[in-house]
């Protein structure tokens, strides 16, 4: 009796994690990439076999495919730029001084501004008359119902949102360097840019690699923000806007599945691209 | 002669280091500078908001949007909603998580390689890529408008469970070995030494969790109907459909949502990266 349960004990104290693991990662994963094969009806019920029609239906949608465009280039633009920009406040803020605590703390405050919040400010900020950014710029642009503009303004949001959380990261590798290695390079009469190229980025590039992969994942997720600010509209639908769209609006899973694996594929090449560029870029 | 060149260049470098200081400070404001715009908004009467030239700081100060916030809105119960959502989700995904982290760290059993990358693969998987079928399950189990349906989606995080189990392996097992030589099953090594011991992680993990969770927006959403129910996030969005040009209250429900988080965050952000940086960098 006793060396059975002892045999059974490591499974028990995983139990509880797997059930959840289960019920709300297996089984919804499985599940969506089966129904997607399927018409669906709006109650979610699978109706009839169609194989792979319903992908290539939405692939054939205009709708989907922009949703698709925006969506890379909401990460093709948001994660280089909030990671150079927190890279030059990490190297700025590098050296420990009187206030290094008031502004490091200002550098990365706005990570703890959950998206909709920043939504909202951003809206006020954005308002085309009389709101600050015009105002203060006395530039005429209407931020979030011009279709041209529309998607940058989104952009400039999340790059605030997520240059605070790599900000913090960077530091923390940033001073991580020895003291040693960054001195003797400055006696070998190393400048800046140099430091910078030879020493201070191979040495942080796991912590990059880190922040660059979550955040991609991240960037093709979105949806909280387009929602808050544009509702989707002036071609700034993402995926899972389309996805939220078809399932809340139509009650459409038959497009709203696949959309969802498509979605689930496109940030799985995407982190896998970026374990390509670890295997060359990255130092351990 | 050399002695008061000396000097000359030290005061030099204090008058860069200085200036650099000063340039930082403001770079620094300008970064929270939607921030603070939307802290002097929530003071404004509304019709000062709007002008030309723009109102930076209030003409005058009043604090009728925060009483407008509280009294138009169920704010308070908003807040209350997030807090108890936050909270459970993260002891929940601490106690699942540690649990299964000391499984993974102290035990050798069959399959226990598959099942930790089946734990690290879910990791693969954006929850929000989910969000149809699980809407499903949550409507079936009659969870929607619950707590508990709030709470489902964020009960474990593989995150959390890979960051408990990298800090587990710091122990040796022959501590656990000698613990259980000395009659020390192995639930009370669980909780009078493995836990207690790992506070610091801990706290680290409870903080950023809570943070993570109380800022979610998509899935509270999803799966709340009764205004009654939505957390802060949810709810301070839904302002703006109602009160689209009534900008003031909105930002002082703003101002409301985001003390929780900015006090936890300024309180505790040396502790979060520590955390972190500990998990990302050596795993």
């Amino acid at each position: 009796m006793k060396p059975q349960i002892k045999k059974l004990e490591p499974y028990l104290w995983l139990l509880p994690a797997f059930i959840i693991f289960g019920v709300f990662t297996f089984y919804p994963f499985v599940q969506t990439i089966f129904k997607s094969f399927f018409m669906v009806d709006a109650l979610g019920k699978t109706k009839q076999f169609v194989g792979i029609q319903n992908y290539l239906y939405i692939l054939s949608d205009a709708g989907f495919l922009s949703s698709i465009k925006v969506t890379l280039l909401y990460t093709i633009i948001t994660v280089p730029i909030s990671k150079a920009i927190a890279l030059v406040l990490a190297l700025m803020a590098n050296k420990k001084r009187k206030f290094s605590l008031l502004y490091e703390t200002c550098f990365s405050l706005p990570m703890a501004v959950a998206t909709s919040v920043a939504a909202m400010i951003f809206q006020l900020m954005y308002v085309p008359g009389l709101g600050l950014i015009n105002n203060i710029t006395g530039l005429k642009i209407q931020w979030l119902t011009d279709a041209r503009v529309a998607l940058i303004a989104i952009c400039i949001v999340q790059i605030w949102l997520s240059s605070g959380y790599a900000f913090l990261f960077m530091l923390a590798a940033i001073r991580s360097v020895p003291v040693e290695i960054t001195e003797s390079a400055h006696l070998d009469g190393a400048g800046t840019w140099m430091q910078v190229r030879s020493i201070y980025l191979p040495l942080i590039s796991p912590t990059m690699f880190y922040l660059i992969c979550t955040d991609i994942v991240w960037s093709m997720m979105t949806m909280s923000l387009v929602n808050v600010m544009t509702g989707g509209q002036y071609g700034t639908t993402t995926i899972l806007q389309y996805v939220y769209k078809q399932l809340t609006a139509a009650g459409n899973y038959t497009n709203a599945n696949p959309a969802s694996i498509i979605a689930f594929i496109l940030a799985f090449i995407a982190t896998m691209l970026s374990f390509a560029w670890e295997k060359r870029g990255v130092t351990y | 002669m050399r002695k008061t060149k000396h000097i000359k260049t030290k005061h030099v470098k204090t008058g860069k280091e200085v200036i650099l200081q000063v340039l930082y400070i403001l770079i620094g404001m300008i970064m929270v500078s939607p921030i603070l715009y939307a802290l002097s908004v929530s003071f404004m009467e509304n019709k000062d908001v709007l002008t030309n030239p723009i109102n930076i700081l209030p003409p005058s100060i009043t604090l009728d949007n925060y009483k407008t916030a509280l009294t138009r809105t169920p704010l308070l119960r908003y807040i209350l909603n997030s807090t108890i959502v936050s909270l459970v989700s993260t002891i929940s995904r601490i106690i699942m998580g540690s649990m299964a982290a000391y499984a993974f760290a102290f035990y050798d059993f069959k399959g226990k390689k598959i099942l930790f990358a089946l734990a690290m693969a879910t990791m693969m998987i954006p929850p929000d890529v989910l969000i149809i079928a699980n809407y499903g399950t949550i409507t079936k189990l009659g969870l929607t408008n619950t707590f508990l349906g709030i709470c489902s989606i964020f009960l474990v995080s593989a995150n959390n469970m890979f960051l408990l189990r990298q800090n587990f392996l710091s122990y040796s097992k022959s501590l656990k070995d000698a613990a259980y030589i000395d009659g020390c099953g192995s639930i009370r090594f669980f909780t009078k030494i493995l836990i207690p011991t790992s506070t610091p992680v801990i706290i680290t993990l409870f903080i950023s969790s809570f943070v993570s969770v109380w800022n979610q927006y998509v899935w509270p959403m999803l799966i709340t109907k009764e205004n009654e129910m939505r957390t802060v996030q949810v709810g301070v969005a839904m302002l703006k459909d109602r009160e689209s040009s009534v900008f003031a209250p909105t930002m002082a429900a703003v101002i409301i949502a985001l003390i929780p988080t900015v006090l936890i965050f300024i309180v505790f952000q040396r502790k979060i990266v520590a955390g972190m940086m500990d998990g990302a960098v050596k795993g």
